[in-house]
């Protein structure tokens, strides 16, 4: 599975990943939609959250109506599908998944459709990567 | 409620305080075209709707808080907001800028600008919630820090998300030099504006938006940010910043040059300022942080033990380190970042109060006030505990403070006996801690800036030493150097610094940081431009000398402003000790300002005879209004 | 006879010390105690000088004693006895 990750350290908490993200998906630049997002914690705690593309999704699994699967490369939402009942976003320990505040679907990572991650190219401190399984064993995820 | 211009959402959100009434309005398309966004929508409403000699602690005065078109956007450093209002610190024209965040949520939340209008009876916040507006009761608020206060609103909203602009004790209590916080450490930080919030009983303002920003020409906008973060990257010129932050490489090379404050501006060579330099700052950095979507990451976070005790704390900028330092004779690095964490708590202005503590240590040093007077506080240069117990002393006008908290001018006033001498002040505001003595071009700037004394509006970096000579040649010719970039020569100053006046005019409308532009300039108005036409989708914002136009416009504005509220060419002065003072020793020794002729120059560039603009200067600016106004009240 | 080069900022790290001390003689300038200083210290140079003109990068500062070396004979200026060199990357701002 290809995943962004994030190397542990040095992200400064500027959000340019969030407003990237949203932008790609809405075409506009905000906060509110991104499918990486930033928990602030004074003094020094800045970590992005994104989707891990579980092995076994517990997203997938927590979904009556089937809208999430799994590809070989990453965890996908249907949101033709999706009912926006929320249950992923409570199964996912990681609050990766989230309800669009407006179209009131599930968003998550979706890799930029395949084309270069948007979060990982503005990222500032480059302290985002996208992993690719051919990688795997040689990052590291802390 | 889709606006036909990009970059800007196309409302304006006015609250009226006194009736507990808000309403929406559509942003004029004129206003947009004419004076871009920021600090041109600010002065342009301030002017229109402000009338003269009004108080600035009453219901009358307008707090603005306004975002420009750039905005909430990706492009670099652009993550800003202007606020002003008539100031209560000098009487005039009031602005401040900000980092952090609250401006892009501002928008998000579907507002270029907010107008805030009266007086609430009672203590109250602003809930801007997308489409929802309340004015709720802030009862439990008042009285709480800045961080406690985006903490508690943050709570009682459930998301840790929210943005919000708050005043501390200081706002609460009208110290005249009050700010407002966003983020815990990013400040609208000069000219009393928390003030104006705490007369208006407004706590905070708290927003979240769901929604964006669009931008007219996707393509070309996403390339030039791209570049734009690319170019920031590859400046190897930004690696002091990105490592150190703003202020060790600064203090480096300004105590070396003989540059640096000292003693209340008694001389400029400070011997423990090396305790504040990069090679001793470095040992406390724990991590970088960022503004929203800034590449540049000046902001950075220290760990200082004393004894067994820990502290972490943001590391002060240049300004507020030279304040609580070496102006103050102090070499407590530790008692700085205490003094600088105390005003982000309280809500004031680092360069204010620090200049004020360092009048009142002048006064002590030459008799005029005792210990007694200063609540038994031995008020001795270098007294770094009598720095930070003051800081809450002047927010909660307790004892001296309370002289204190009105700012150096009223308090010299105040107390007499020769203290106005030692007052250092343009405009009845603090100076930044410069001097014209030993960076020409700053004596201009701080006697012209239209806020009183302040360095951000027109900052001339090319004269700071030969080392922006290739700069200086490709902006302004060959032909003015050697002159241009000799820290020590008037010549051609006003050039320089006119010019840098109206970019950083566009800078502070787009909405961007110095940082983009100053020291490196690894953007210009060419850039500005360029992100302007591609964010707006308006061709005329790409044509350079449209730009220039629009900065004219907004900073004879100002002036006008001014004028109206009876200050002219009388303001535009240094205090006696800029002028007459020859610096005592180090490499500045025996240098003073010649302000008259960087003054005439600039006067003449500016089209401003005798320092008032001309009734053609105004009108060939769009500005007929305006002179009529300032003529029918024999001001021109 | 000898003087003594601090380095400031970043260049520090590239460097890898921030004092240099270096003997001269007589005849010694900016320039001929660079091209010395080069020898030990090629990083630095490197960072410093523009490897296409030989001249020093236009952005930095050099200074003699807190003076802008500009202000005297530029790169060519004498040295003497117990000079301090600084050199600077490019600061500015208040």
């Amino acid at each position: 599975m290809a995943k962004i990750v994030y190397t542990g350290e040095g992200c400064t908490g500027c959000k340019a990943c969030v407003a990237a993200c949203m932008y790609v998906h809405d075409k506009e630049f905000g906060v509110a939609a991104g499918r990486i997002w930033i928990v602030k914690e004074e003094p020094i705690t800045d970590h992005p959250i994104v989707c891990l593309q579980c092995e076994k999704p517990p997203c997938r699994d927590a979904c009556s109506v089937g809208a999430i699967s799994k590809t070989s490369n990453f965890v996908l939402v249907d949101e033709k599908l999706c009912i926006g009942c929320g249950a992923c976003v409570e199964a996912c320990p990681f609050g990766a998944i989230i309800i669009h505040p407006n179209k009131k679907v599930a968003i998550k990572c979706d890799l930029c459709g395949g084309k270069e991650p948007q979060c990982v190219k503005f990222c500032p401190p480059k302290v985002l990567k996208l992993q690719t399984p051919a990688l795997a064993p040689k990052a590291k995820v802390k | 409620m889709e606006y036909p211009f990009g970059g800007y959402i196309g409302q304006i959100l006015r609250v009226d305080l006194s009736r507990k009434k808000h309403h929406v309005e559509p942003l004029p398309k004129d206003l947009a075209r004419n004076y871009l966004g920021g600090l041109g929508f600010a002065a342009r409403i301030l002017f229109d709707e402000l009338k003269p000699k009004i108080d600035p602690l009453g219901p009358e005065n307008e707090l603005i808080v306004s975002t420009g078109p750039l905005t909430g956007t990706v492009w670099p450093t652009s993550g800003r907001f202007a606020v002003a209002a008539k100031s209560p610190l000098t009487g005039v024209w009031g602005e401040a800028h900000c980092g952090g965040f609250f401006g892009p949520m501002l928008k998000y939340a579907g507002y270029d600008v907010l107008i805030i209008q009266g007086r609430s009876e009672k203590p109250v916040y602003l809930w801007v919630d997308d489409g929802s507006v309340e004015i709720k009761p802030a009862k439990d608020l008042w009285g709480h820090n800045t961080a406690e206060t985006i903490n508690m609103v943050r709570e009682i909203h459930g998301d840790p998300q929210i943005e919000v602009l708050s005043i501390g004790k200081a706002g609460e209590n009208l110290v005249k030099f009050a700010c407002i916080v966003n983020n815990y450490y990013d400040v609208a930080g000069r000219t009393g504006l928390g003030a104006v919030m705490g007369a208006k009983n407004l706590k905070a303002i708290a927003a979240r938006g769901t929604n964006g920003v669009k931008v007219s020409n996707e393509e070309e906008f996403l390339r030039l940010a791209a570049e734009g973060y690319d170019r920031v990257f590859k400046e190897e010129r930004l690696d002091g910043l990105k490592y150190y932050g703003t202020s060790p490489p600064l203090i480096d090379m300004k105590r070396l040059v003989g540059d640096l404050p000292t003693k209340n501006h008694q001389t400029l060579i400070f011997k423990e300022a090396e305790k504040f330099g990069c090679k001793a700052v470095e040992r406390y950095f724990v991590k970088s942080r960022a503004c929203f979507a800034c590449p540049i990451m000046c902001k950075k976070i220290h760990k200082i033990h004393s004894g067994k005790e820990e502290s972490i704390m943001k590391a002060p900028e240049y300004e507020s380190t030279c304040a609580f330092g070496p102006n103050c004779g102090s070499g407590d690095y530790r008692a700085i970042l205490e003094a600088n964490t105390l005003c982000d708590l309280f809500g004031m202005d680092t360069m204010s109060a620090g200049t004020v503590v360092a009048w009142l240590m002048e006064c002590y040093e030459k008799g005029i006030v005792t210990k007694k007077d200063c609540d038994g506080l031995e008020m001795n240069w270098g007294n770094s505990g009598a720095i930070v117990t003051l800081m809450e002393k002047i927010a909660n006008r307790d004892g001296i403070g309370n002289l204190l908290a009105e700012g150096v001018y009223r308090a010299a006033r105040k107390l007499g006996r020769g203290s106005m001498k030692y007052a250092m002040h343009v405009k009845k505001m603090e100076m930044d801690l410069n001097d014209g003595r030993g960076h020409r071009s700053l004596g201009l700037t701080q006697a012209t800036s239209p806020r009183g004394s302040c360095h951000m509006r027109s900052l001339v970096v090319v004269d700071q030493g030969f080392a922006f000579k290739k700069v200086a040649t490709e902006r302004y010719g060959k032909d003015k150097l050697p002159e241009i970039c000799d820290p020590y020569a008037e010549k051609y100053k006003a050039l320089a610094v006119k010019d840098c006046e109206d970019v950083y005019a566009i800078r502070d409308s787009l909405t961007m940081c110095w940082y983009a532009c100053g020291w490196p300039p690894a953007f210009w108005i060419n850039d500005f431009a360029a992100a302007a036409a591609a964010t707006t989708g308006i061709k005329e914002f790409g044509n350079v000398k449209e730009m220039y136009l629009i900065a004219a416009r907004i900073c004879n504005l100002r002036r006008a402003f001014n004028l109206r509220e009876g200050l002219g060419a009388n303001g535009d002065t240094l205090p006696e000790r800029i002028l007459k003072e020859p610096i005592p020793d180090g490499p500045s020794k025996g240098q003073v300002v010649n302000l008259k002729i960087m003054l005439r120059d600039y006067y003449e560039l500016r089209k401003w005879p005798n320092g008032i603009p001309s009734r053609k200067t105004l009108v060939d600016l769009g500005l007929e209004d305006v002179a009529e106004e300032l003529k029918r009240l024999g001001r021109i | 006879m000898e003087v003594t080069i601090k380095i400031y900022g970043d260049l520090c790290k590239k460097a890898g010390t921030d004092t240099i001390r270096l003997p001269i003689n007589e005849n010694d300038t900016i320039d001929t105690l660079l091209i010395r200083l080069g020898k030990r210290h090629p990083v630095l140079l490197e960072a410093i000088l523009d490897p296409t003109t030989g001249e020093l990068k236009p952005y930095f500062n050099i200074l003699l004693n807190g003076h802008q070396i500009q202000r005297t004979s530029g790169i060519h200026t004498k040295l003497k006895h117990k000079d301090e060199l600084a050199i600077f990357p490019p600061v500015g701002g208040g």
